[in-house]
């Protein structure tokens, strides 16, 4: 049975809010808007003192954050495959005045 | 190595007419804006001190940046092991991190929802907050 008495809280679970912000920025809004969903949740669900509820919510806020940061990275290999030789013909015609 | 390469490629190369930055395929599906739009360009304008433009293009990443710069400097100043920097860890470890705040996750979705309905909004007046 969980309580509401502070002296046997256990230790907030992360939020992983950074994380999800940064999923936001660099790619994935969507699996952002979802971790930060999850974020508010932990904070929620721990405030209300149900525990292992928040636990999970922690879980899910973090998968959906790396799912966003995987994303990315796929997303860039895909596209460095694709681009890459562009990117170097750019780069030798000169444009990037190194 | 990667994140410093990337970060030299944004300084040096205006994303703005160049044709090999990936553009986001939501809006190049649905002309839609998201709340991340533009922050290609506002890191490149970042990353060349000028905060105005990179707001001009998107509003939302300097303050999105501002607080993962003093979440992760608060918990880097808190790993800190020498007995000079002592004073620097007990500061930090005394500092609330804004991201760690009770409504922080709230604020910030209100903030990413709210801007993205609003950079879609047909009216003149919103045209400073599309990318």
């Amino acid at each position: 049975m969980e309580t509401n008495n502070p002296a046997v809280r256990p230790p907030k679970p992360s939020n992983y809010l950074a994380l999800a912000i940064i999923t936001t920025i660099l790619c994935c809004q969507v699996t952002g808007i979802v971790s930060i969903i999850y974020a508010a949740r932990v904070n929620e669900l721990y405030e209300r003192g149900e525990y292992s509820e928040a636990e999970r919510a922690s879980k899910n806020a973090k998968i959906w954050g790396l799912v966003g940061i995987g994303l990315f990275v796929v997303i860039m290999v895909v596209y460095l495959a694709i681009f890459g030789f562009a990117i170097f013909a750019e780069a030798s015609n000169g444009d990037f005045n190194f | 190595m990667l994140a410093l390469l990337a970060l030299l490629l944004f300084f040096k190369v205006n994303p703005e007419g160049n044709t090999f930055f990936p553009k986001c395929p939501l809006h190049q599906h649905t002309g839609i804006y998201c709340s991340g739009c533009g922050s290609q360009r506002a890191i490149h304008d970042l990353l060349n001190g000028q905060l105005m433009e990179a707001a001009s293009h998107n509003a939302l990443l300097p303050l999105a940046l501002l607080a993962l710069f003093q979440h992760y400097s608060l918990k880097g100043m808190r790993l800190l092991r020498h007995p000079k920097t002592d004073k620097l860890r007990l500061w930090a470890e005394n500092q609330k991190s804004w991201l760690t705040h009770r409504y922080a996750p709230l604020v910030i979705l209100v903030l990413a929802l709210g801007f993205m309905l609003l950079r879609n909004l047909p009216f003149e007046s919103l045209e400073f907050l599309r990318p």
